[in-house]
């Protein structure tokens, strides 16, 4: 079977996930062979993205975080997981001190911002993976993500601004970068908490952008961007499905 | 009574009539729209009601026998149960809202088409709503959280509260948790509402017993709340194998 959550638009045609049908091990199986497909696809056409250095040091530093939680928790998946992914992160970059200097602006930024004011959803979002990155997980980052999670699940969408109050947003809706950087931080929430709201928004968020024009992700995503949120998705999955006993591997 | 057509709504009723505890009056909000309302049961799914004697036996599933071919006016015919009708869906029309502001009963058994928030002017009303929800309050608020629960702690829970403005945050007057079902396939439109319908009788029952609202827990305002759940960790809650919790 084809994996039938992201074969629509998503911007486009939201899914509302209700009633959805029992569909057997097929659905888990065609959902992760939609995923590998994707990574295939996008692995196949990687560059170096200089146009977004910040979010670079966000895909370094996150799989830096994840890969130390895993290998804790799990050191075989951990190494299957990491290999190609660390591979490819250190043929690309040196260790750079300026980083942690960015990381701390960002995080520094977000304290600043207040539901009482106009948010700009980027700068949340980027102080947001930011401080997630700099400590374990605070209250006020998952006040924060919660805010984000119920604004997405509810409409689907992620807004250029949300006006005082939080609640209904403004401007655009379709920018890919804003839906990137909630699926990186419901990655790292997910990893150190293992809060099934959160890897249940991840895999939503993961739908629409996998849902989108190939060409519009690679343009957007910073190199190894997507590889990242999608390859930790797949291992949170599966690792849950393993520890319930559930054997997705089976025809 | 405040019923819609849809599963939920023949689990309650047939559930009541069952354990003689019949409403005093029954609002059906009708869907003459053509589209599926949520938790109506869609013709294409594959529902089984007709329950194995191990699923039955269990005390936790003695409300799971469901007969959702039966539509709630045959059974409040057969029960004698007064009815009224309306072909509006949202539960927020004026009209819903002057027949529930005009009637003596003060406490109304809520069971509406799901995914709705209940506004202000249904509050407006005077009246209070008495909800079941398919979860164990405050742990698990929001959409869909017994197949969260069965993934965590391999329970199924349903609670019943009056209904306030906000997300399953009212006072709850009776919680319950049971063991997932042994056909997990069937939760949606059987085994959730069996759940919720236990509680709701003996939620019923006790107030019949002691002439007053029981309240279990009136600070219910922590807890998570989940949203509506991810097809594949739906699948995961089914087809999981082991009892143990996360």
């Amino acid at each position: 079977m084809t994996y039938p959550y992201n074969e629509q638009n998503l911007l486009e045609n939201p899914h509302k996930y209700m009633y959805t049908p029992f569909q057997g091990v097929t659905l888990i199986q065609s959902y992760l062979k939609s995923r590998q497909d994707i990574l295939s696809l996008h692995q196949g056409e990687r560059k170096q993205n200089t146009e977004t250095p910040t979010g670079f040091i966000l895909v370094k530093k996150t799989f830096a975080v994840i890969e130390k939680i895993i290998g804790g928790q799990s050191p075989n998946v951990a190494e299957d997981y990491c290999r190609k992914l660390r591979e490819h992160l250190e043929s690309q970059c040196k260790p750079d001190f300026g980083d942690d200097l960015q990381l701390a602006k960002m995080t520094e930024a977000l304290k600043k911002i207040s539901p009482n004011e106009l948010v700009t959803t980027s700068s949340l979002l980027n102080g947001l993976v930011a401080s997630l990155l700099a400590e374990k997980a605070g209250s006020e980052n998952k006040i924060w993500l919660d805010r984000l999670v119920q604004r997405f699940e509810v409409t689907k969408k992620l807004y250029e601004k949300y006006p005082p109050g939080f609640r209904k947003g403004q401007g655009d809706n379709k920018s890919i970068i804003l839906y990137w950087l909630l699926s990186l931080a419901l990655c790292l929430f997910y990893s150190r908490t293992k809060n099934l709201k959160f890897l249940n928004c991840l895999i939503k968020v993961n739908d629409l952008l996998t849902s989108l024009p190939h060409k519009d992700l690679h343009e957007v995503i910073p190199a190894f961007g997507l590889e990242l949120v999608l390859s930790t998705e797949i291992i949170f999955v599966c690792m849950l499905a393993e520890a319930k006993g559930v054997d997705h591997t089976s025809i | 009574m405040v019923a819609a057509d849809t599963s939920r709504s023949k689990a309650y009723i047939q559930a009541l009539i069952r354990n003689n505890l019949l409403p005093g009056f029954v609002l059906i909000i009708g869907n003459k729209s053509g589209v599926s309302m949520p938790g109506q049961v869609d013709s294409k799914e594959s529902i089984n009601d007709k329950l194995n004697d191990v699923a039955v036996q269990n005390g936790c599933w003695s409300e799971a026998y469901i007969n959702l071919s039966e539509s709630i006016q045959m059974s409040l015919e057969s029960s004698s149960t007064p009815y009224e009708q309306l072909e509006v869906s949202n539960i927020h029309d004026p009209s819903v809202i002057d027949i529930i502001k005009n009637r003596t009963e003060y406490t109304f058994i809520y069971s509406g088409y799901g995914g709705i928030i209940l506004r202000k002017e249904l509050f407006q009303t005077g009246k209070q709503f008495l909800h079941v929800h398919g979860g164990y309050l405050p742990d698990y608020k929001g959409s869909t959280t017994n197949y969260y629960s069965i993934i965590v702690e391999d329970s199924i829970g349903a609670s019943s509260l009056f209904l306030n403005e906000d997300i399953d945050d009212g006072p709850v007057l009776r919680r319950k948790k049971s063991p997932p079902p042994a056909d997990r396939t069937q939760i949606d439109h059987i085994y959730d509402n069996a759940a919720r319908a236990k509680v709701l009788v003996e939620t019923l029952k006790t107030y019949e017993i002691s002439g007053e609202w029981r309240i279990e827990k009136d600070a219910n305002s922590q807890g998570e709340t989940y949203f509506i759940i991810h097809p594949v960790l739906k699948h995961i809650a089914i087809l999981a194998k082991t009892s143990a919790t996360l």
